[in-house]
């Protein structure tokens, strides 16, 4: 089964990203195809995943100097671990860190991270329109991966 | 001529929140030892006013990602005694089973990611990874299953859903309860042994340091208080929780954002240290075991010693989830609607052990069922002081010490109180003059 796991804070614009996609994927019929986790920003619940064996995708809003509402999608492996720890914040630990951790714990479960450009991160701000429109191709590519997976 | 020491550690590290160590001692005369607090206020009491008594547990639960369960289970504590409601023997045992899943996660992973590389001279949990592989692992298995407990009785480990006033909108079944017991036996209790060989090996760097205090938790005759009981003193004995405002006598100091708490002494203490001091002899068999195999007896008076009781305390926790699961089993799980008709609306007061210290919150409803006025008080708060007085008296006895090894002292005196400073950081009464 794939993991889903968000990272992001609701009240931050649209550091609430991974949040909303997994508000939108809970409405639809992909039978046990998936599991949805919202981590927040807790770095020990992305360890604790990563330690396991079920593949994740992992969405979180990054600053990757696209435009507001782009998506990037790419594999987590050790020779991009720097450029992606730029990009994807946690509360008190970078993404690096968690992820050199739980490489050195064992065996690390593939992950893919599904980034989005913010617009604004400010707080008690919704979802700018551009990001908040990127939903549906996130949630299209995350069905067509599990479908995949299933296969 | 005595000795001049400066040291100010700008945000110690490994504690949630932001704490300043600041100590300045001229001509080997202590001027000023103390935490000082820089978070800002939360203002929750503040958002509670207004709200329905549906709403209180969910906003409140989102004082702390780390207590946020002890923070709901509070709240719907004193809203149910605010309105009078009942609820039954199977939702107090379920109960339980959450705040002995918070607790000794939280345990956990203090001990062994904030403390332990202290003990192991490092300075984080991420050399340990390399050095100390298996204790890493052993803790991240149960941090996973204290979520399981969670996700199973409550819905979602952080911020429950399924825990209302009342009960439970949804129950757990026979068979996840059973699954759950199964993974305590053969996981959880082998991981915790091991834990406890790991301290007892690391014992020797533990601080040796000792301030009697006050010790203050919630006290039950009938089992290790952490759900529900009286306000136990180790000065003064037993109160009612109503009486907490007498017990907690909060005031306001220049150095500190949240407020400081004295009762019978300049300070007072809460947490593993305070609840072990006063429920010793209610703790599980294997917990009292691993107590004197660890060679930590009641009463102890080193603050250092609170990380060595919370992992006492895992192991009571373990223990007793079992007890809980066989009596759920054995009684099966009823289907139970939460009981939601208030018999009357009034002013609840609600103290439950979450794994920092006694938290009180208290609230009071018209009869609209909303809220009116609310105070929330929260054991980091009530620990600051104690905290104080312990670096006032541990840097003379540690002064011909070097200053990196004073310095870490403090730090590692501060690390054991396990605070919680986000959260202890509450409403100040300010009034405005234009």
């Amino acid at each position: 089964m794939i993991k889903i796991i968000s990272l992001g804070n609701t009240l931050r614009g649209d550091d609430g990203i991974g949040p909303a996609v997994l508000q939108e994927l809970a409405k639809t019929d992909t039978g046990e195809k998936f599991k949805l986790i919202d981590a927040g920003s807790d770095a020990f619940i992305l360890l604790d995943h990563l330690t396991q064996t079920d593949p994740i995708l992992l969405i979180d809003c990054a600053r990757m100097g696209k435009n507001p509402g782009e998506i990037a999608v790419f594999s987590v492996e050790k020779s991009n671990i720097a450029t992606v720890s730029k990009a994807i914040a946690i509360h008190g630990f970078s993404f690096a860190e968690i992820y050199k951790m739980a490489a050195a714990l064992g065996k690390t479960a593939p992950c893919i991270i599904i980034g989005v450009e913010p617009k604004i991160i400010t707080f008690n701000k919704p979802l700018s329109n551009e990001v908040r429109n990127s939903i549906p191709h996130i949630i299209n590519y995350i069905i067509g991966e599990a479908n995949s997976y299933a296969a | 001529m005595g000795r001049d020491l400066n040291i100010n550690v700008h945000h110690i590290t490994r504690v949630e929140g932001h704490g300043n160590i600041v100590v300045d001692m001229k001509n080997g005369v202590l001027q000023k030892a103390q935490l000082d607090i820089v978070e800002a206020p939360r203002f929750f009491e503040a958002m509670l006013k207004g709200r329905n008594f549906q709403e209180a547990a969910i906003i409140t639960s989102r004082i702390c990602g780390i207590c946020s369960l002890g923070h709901q289970m509070t709240s719907l504590k004193a809203t149910e005694a605010a309105l009078g409601l009942e609820v039954s023997d199977q939702t107090v045992m379920l109960r339980k089973l959450l705040v002995h899943g918070a607790t000794f996660q939280s345990n956990v992973l203090h001990a062994l990611f904030l403390a332990a590389p202290d003990f192991l001279k490092v300075g984080s949990v991420f050399p340990l990874v390399n050095t100390h592989k298996d204790v890493v692992l052993a803790a991240l298995r149960l941090k996973r299953l204290a979520n399981d407990v969670g996700d199973v009785i409550s819905g979602r480990a952080v911020h429950p859903i399924s825990i209302v006033p009342g009960g439970f909108t949804m129950l757990p079944s026979e068979k996840d309860i059973a699954a759950l017991k199964e993974k305590f036996i053969k996981q959880a209790i082998p991981d915790v042994e091991f834990i406890l060989e790991v301290l007892i090996s690391l014992a020797g760097e533990i601080p040796v340091f000792e301030r009697e205090t006050e010790y203050i938790s919630i006290y039950s005759e009938e089992e290790y208080g952490l759900y529900d009981g009286k306000i136990c003193s180790s000065d003064a004995g037993l109160f009612p929780v109503e009486d907490y405002l007498n017990v907690t006598n909060e005031f306001v100091v220049p150095h500190s954002s949240s407020k400081h708490a004295k009762f019978n002494r300049t300070s007072y203490m809460v947490g593993a240290l305070a609840r072990f001091n006063n429920s010793y002899a209610l703790l599980s068999p294997m917990a009292k075991k691993a107590a004197e195999k660890i060679g930590l007896k009641a009463p102890n008076y080193n603050p250092y010693m609170n990380t060595v009781a919370q992992v006492v305390e895992v192991v009571h926790c373990i223990e007793d989830s079992v007890r809980l699961f066989d009596i759920l089993l054995d009684k099966g799980i009823k289907n139970e609607k939460p009981n939601q008709e208030p018999t009357r609306y009034g002013r609840g007061i609600a103290a439950t052990e979450v794994p920092r210290g006694i938290l009180f919150h208290d609230y009071t409803y018209n009869r609209q069922g909303n809220i009116v006025a609310a105070n929330c008080i929260i054991p980091t708060g009530q620990n600051l002081a104690n905290i104080d007085d312990d670096m006032k008296k541990l840097v003379p006895e540690v002064i011909d010490e070097e200053k990196e090894d004073i310095t870490m002292k403090l730090e590692m005196l501060v690390r054991a109180y396990d605070p919680c400073i986000s959260c202890s950081v509450h409403l100040l009464d300010v009034e405005f003059v234009e």
